[in-house]
């Protein structure tokens, strides 16, 4: 058998979106228990904003009202606790030498972890978002959403993934040469935090700050499409899905690089 | 299918495999001392193997642990890239053709699962169906022949992680079965199943050989596989291969002891016949070492039960590693290969 159409080829990582999303519905109660912690960030999220904004005369923080800034940290929050952690699956597979079956399978093994993760990543993110939406709805109020906002949000958060993506596996096929990728992974979640935008929008950060985390790719995974979600403004948008696109580019040549000569090292002993 | 012909399914030459690991001394001095002076050593787990396998055989390639059985398999399956020497398979280099060779062989590795541990084994039938790009109407047909032969149909639908071992490796090995290979590696398959599930197993891939055909190389450290599925034997040690002959050969020569365990209801006697080494007569526990060639099994087993009360029996084979050193010793005057 040899490889047939390009569309029945794409059909394996359809298939495998769907395959992990039926897995994650068989651990839907610890999705759900996940949900609680969501629920309580986002109560003290409120407070703190709500005390910070009874201190501001004008009534906005760097453009942001108080319910535009529980919409951004809903939308924030609901992307970082959905990102996969794939970057600790690939290193142990790789450490463990089960990356031996993931190998030998006709398809292209870092598209083939992408729709696992891409999977993954849309069901917690919808999940997580109907959390925290919910408590957000409550505590301020209806979000000032359109049609085209919606469908700009949720593209760019499509991308965010993207990004993620690429930057987790550009990060564990480093499992090929170092013995342990923890040191990266974490030094990348805290950056994430820190320089992402999940507590709070970039723009409260001071200017050189903020103009250089606007670039890196951290921002693009949360910042951009956070504020995309709670403050949509088309030139933004499109200057967002440019970077976006430009990170996506480079980390998959990147991570395609690292993966090839990775592949080359794999050092699978015994049984 | 296979445009390789005639020629071997599988070829190597001088297939080599070192790898590299670094070294560290015990302690927290020695973890330090790591920091600045790294050193390494070479393990060479293949020395350099030449093999030809055609289409068809049923090659056990066995060995004890480290001897270099799975680093081998590795480099046939294209996961490992080789220190120096060269392998087709199927008319492929497995390690630049990796994805081309794999539509045409499977692989099982007995201690690896490719089972979505979650989900009923249909979900992963469905997904391998979608990688190996396998039409609708094939892919149900394979399925429903491995399903029947395997025996799987009452749980093809039960999540993998409510299956017991032996049901899950037969979920396991059809799965790697189901698009249909050329050749397929085998990499102790039965490891860690009862002696029911094993011989199961066995049963099921060697009607499933004489079936299909295709060609099937099998790693294991149980000699019970290799009589019972194998047609050839390798036998590889310190990643060198030290017999290549044929099952029928092997047993003649090397498999005619067989060890058996009684229990009896009274004291164990020490019993000296030709043929017939007492290893241990202990309490009531008797075990003897027969030589089948000059005493039958049945022969000893039926003056044993005349004579003595027996609560209890077992009869198995020399583990593999006093064959692979009675190998040795056999081959040690002359130096020469079977």
């Amino acid at each position: 058998m040899t490889r047939k159409s390009p569309y029945v080829a794409a059909q394996k990582y359809v298939e495998m979106f769907r395959v992990t999303l039926a897995s994650q519905l068989a651990y839907v109660y610890d999705v759900l228990l996940r949900q609680i912690f969501l629920v309580i960030i986002m109560f003290v999220f409120a407070q703190l904003w709500r005390t910070t904004f009874r201190f501001q005369s004008a009534g906005t923080i760097e453009a942001f009202s108080f319910d535009q800034m529980l919409w951004y940290l809903a939308a924030s929050e609901s992307i970082v606790l959905a990102l996969p952690q794939i970057g600790r699956d690939i290193d142990e597979e790789v450490k463990s030498g089960a990356v031996a079956y993931s190998l030998n399978k006709p398809y292209s093994y870092p598209l083939f972890y992408y729709a696992k993760y891409l999977a993954d990543a849309v069901f917690r993110f919808a999940l997580n978002l109907f959390v925290a939406g919910m408590v957000t709805w409550v505590l301020a109020g209806i979000p000032r959403w359109t049609g085209t906002s919606a469908a700009a949000a949720v593209f760019s958060i499509l991308l965010a993934f993207t990004v993620d993506f690429w930057t987790q596996f550009s990060i564990a096929v480093l499992a090929f040469w170092v013995e342990d990728t923890w040191a990266f992974r974490f030094l990348y979640s805290r950056v994430l935090m820190v320089l992402g935008g999940v507590l709070l929008p970039l723009d409260i950060l001071p200017p050189l700050l903020r103009r250089v985390s606007s670039y890196l790719p951290v921002s693009q995974v949360i910042y951009g499409p956070a504020r995309t979600f709670s403050f949509f403004e088309t030139r933004g948008w499109l200057a967002l899905t440019g970077r976006q696109a430009l990170w996506i580019v480079a980390l998959m040549l990147v991570a395609h690089g690292l993966f090839r000569l990775g592949v080359k090292r794999v050092s699978v002993q015994g049984g | 299918m296979n445009s390789a012909g005639s020629s071997p399914v599988i070829e190597t030459q001088k297939l080599r495999k070192v790898f590299r690991s670094r070294t560290k001394e015990a302690g927290v001095t020695g973890s330090i001392k790591s920091f600045f002076s790294r050193e390494t050593t070479e393990v060479e787990a293949v020395k350099g193997i030449d093999l030809v396998v055609e289409r068809g055989e049923v090659v056990a390639f066995i060995g004890p642990n480290g001897a270099g059985k799975s680093t081998t398999i590795k480099m046939l399956t294209g996961i490992l890239y080789p220190s120096s020497g060269t392998a087709r398979v199927l008319g492929h280099v497995p390690w630049l053709d990796r994805e081309k060779l794999s539509f045409k062989i499977g692989s099982v590795f007995g201690q690896k699962s490719q089972l979505w541990y979650h989900l009923p084994p249909l979900d992963t039938f469905n997904l391998l169906a979608r990688i190996y790009e396998m039409d609708p109407a094939e892919y149900r047909k394979n399925r429903d022949y491995l399903v029947s032969l395997f025996q799987i149909d009452e749980f093809l639908k039960t999540p993998v992680r409510k299956l017991s071992l032996g049901q899950r490796m037969r979920c396991e090995v059809a799965a790697s079965l189901l698009h249909g290979p050329e050749v397929v590696f085998l990499d102790e398959p039965t490891i860690g199943l009862d002696v029911l599930a094993r011989q199961n197993l066995r049963r099921v891939l060697k009607q499933w050989n004489r079936e299909v055909k295709a060609t099937v190389f099998l790693t294991s450290h149980d000699v019970g596989d290799i009589e019972q599925l194998a047609d050839r034997v390798i036998i590889i040690n310190h990643g060198e291969i030290v017999l290549d002959t044929t099952v029928k050969t092997l047993k003649h020569r090397y498999l005619h002891r067989k060890v058996i365990d009684l229990r009896l209801a009274q004291e164990a006697p020490e019993i000296a016949r030709p043929g017939i080494v007492t290893v241990k007569a202990k309490g009531q526990g008797l075990k003897l070492e027969v030589d089948a060639r000059i005493a039958g099994i049945d022969q000893v087993l039926s003056a044993v039960l005349k004579e003595y009360e027996v609560l209890d029996i077992t009869i198995s084979d020399p583990p593999l590693e006093e064959i692979i050193a009675e190998i040795y010793r056999a081959q040690q005057p002359d130096g020469v290969r079977s």
